[in-house]
């Protein structure tokens, strides 16, 4: 049996975090939330995530931000999967080693299929 | 009555006094002021203090060549009129003055008095055209300015206003999603129904803020295509490929004509497939018994491809036809339980095709079919726009 992954999901739309959570849950994940890029810094503290699921527009701190933040010469500690309703993120992101980008609204079977897929080439 | 002081407008300068004096009378007249003088530095003063339009200058001075006041006047005082006044009818001066002072006339001493108010009177006239026509394009660049600004706010407000309505819908969609995928316990199947419903319009609005995104930025010119030079047999197969199951649950045949010889054609993968969906999607949409045909065909004399998608539906009404291509119309469908549509496909196809330089076009005939094709060109070159 492979053993519990952990997922942190830092977005401020509580109503979708939540949604998110649930959906993960579901699926045997265990599942950290963040409202946003600082709180999920605090989270890193205490947490080693498989991957991280991360929204891009937050107040306080955003993810392009956070993901600045997490970066070790230019490669991010966490795998992370970028959720946004923001169109063209992936121009933001250019040079960047983002590990996905997922459009919102999202089917919950994409979600769960790039987020297996994520860890398992990272693990 | 008080007389309104003229407007000095002309700026006189000559080394000898008596042509000073002959001047002065001269122009007592006239609807607007001269200033004349023999000195230089007068000469200065009054260019800065006056409104000069008109700078008419001595050839030999003393103090300083008349080409010489003139180019000092054209650098500090470009849209000056320059006029060279000469006693000296000498071809290399004239030809000094022109390249040099870009000197818009000369007078001849001595000089006639109606001719001389009239050379003056015309580049007084000059003079105002000119200003005119740069206040003119002043205006035209500060309204183009104006324009680009409107422009960006309204992109800005756009991709905005998506944003913030594909925000909630994600709530919403994933919200449906769980119970309908009975991932968070059993429903009824009236439950599963009316989620269903729910479920379905929500897709729809997706679709719809999708749709007019898209065509927002095409209509602007500002969606950055990626021109690659591709196999269209094979993005076409690609897409067929996703849609086949859709057509065989309805009992439609999809029937594949695709020219082996096609060159290669450069265009954005993307987008084609984009096009290919929506008019697979209406095809399979709007025919009940048949099925729909896919050709591609190489027009090697008129050097373009030709990409068609042939149903054999219920067809488009001729008073339809000229309209098929705008945003928001919509056939009505007649099936209660249809998927709906934006009413924006087949104008996201136009401007699509049109970007790559192509054509897109409809041929119908009611009962018994409806055929979309479009053409792409070979020779095109595009390189994607950064």
């Amino acid at each position: 049996m492979s053993p519990q992954r952990t997922i942190l999901v830092i977005d401020d739309e509580v109503d979708l975090r939540e949604l998110v959570k649930i959906t993960l849950k579901v699926k045997g994940y265990r599942v950290e939330t963040a409202g946003n890029g600082l709180e999920g810094l605090e989270r890193l503290e205490t947490l080693v995530p498989d991957l991280i699921l991360l929204d891009i527009n937050m107040p306080k701190m955003g993810g392009l931000e956070f993901y600045q933040k997490i970066c070790i010469d230019g490669k991010a500690k966490y795998p992370v999967l970028v959720l946004t309703a923001r169109a063209n993120m992936e121009q933001l992101f250019k040079g960047f080693h983002v590990d996905g980008f997922m459009a919102k609204p999202f089917e919950i079977d994409d979600l769960l299929k790039e987020a297996a897929g994520i860890i398992e080439r990272t693990s | 009555m008080e007389l309104m002081p003229k407007e000095i407008q002309v700026l006189f300068l000559d080394d000898e006094e008596s042509i000073i004096d002959g001047i002065q009378r001269l122009f007592i007249r006239e609807p607007y002021d001269i200033f004349a003088t023999t000195s230089v530095a007068q000469a200065r003063e009054a260019l800065a203090k006056y409104k000069i339009k008109v700078v008419v200058s001595d050839y030999r001075m003393p103090e300083i060549s008349g080409t010489n006041f003139l180019r000092e006047v054209k650098d500090q005082y470009p849209e000056m009129v320059k006029i060279l006044f000469t006693g000296y009818t000498d071809f290399s001066a004239a030809e000094e003055a022109i390249n040099i002072g870009e000197v818009y006339r000369f007078i001849n001493k001595p000089w006639k008095t109606t001719e001389m108010l009239s050379t003056i009177r015309q580049c007084i006239e000059h003079y105002d055209l000119l200003l005119k026509a740069k206040t003119k394009e002043e205006e035209l660049e500060l309204s183009n300015k104006k324009l680009t600004a409107m422009y960006e706010l309204q992109k800005e407000f756009t991709s905005t206003v998506s944003h913030e309505l594909r925000t909630p819908l994600a709530s919403i969609k994933t919200a449906i999603d769980l119970v309908v995928r009975k991932m968070v316990g059993d429903i009824t199947p009236e439950q599963e129904e009316v989620l269903g419903r729910a479920k379905k319009n929500v897709d729809r609005l997706k679709r719809l803020i999708d749709d007019i995104l898209d065509l927002t930025k095409m209509e602007s010119g500002k969606l950055q295509m990626n021109f690659v030079i591709n196999n269209l047999n094979q993005v076409i197969s690609e897409t067929i490929d996703a849609q086949k199951d859709v057509a065989a649950s309805r009992g439609l045949y999809i029937k594949l004509e695709l020219d082996d010889k096609l060159p290669p054609v450069p265009f954005d993968s993307d987008r084609i497939t984009q096009v290919m969906n929506n008019l697979l999607n209406n095809a399979i949409k709007f025919t009940k018994t048949g099925g729909i045909t896919i050709s591609s065909v190489n027009k090697v004399d008129s050097n373009h491809v030709v990409i068609a998608v042939k149903d054999t539906g219920r067809g488009i009404a001729q008073s339809w036809m000229p309209k098929v291509f705008e945003k928001f119309q919509q056939m009505e469908s007649k099936e209660s339980n249809e998927e709906g549509g934006t009413g924006l496909g087949l104008a996201i196809c136009r401007q699509i095709v049109e970007r790559h330089g192509g054509k897109i076009q409809v041929e119908s005939q009611e009962g018994v079919g409806t055929t979309f094709s479009f053409i792409l060109p070979i020779q095109e070159r595009r390189l994607s726009r950064v």
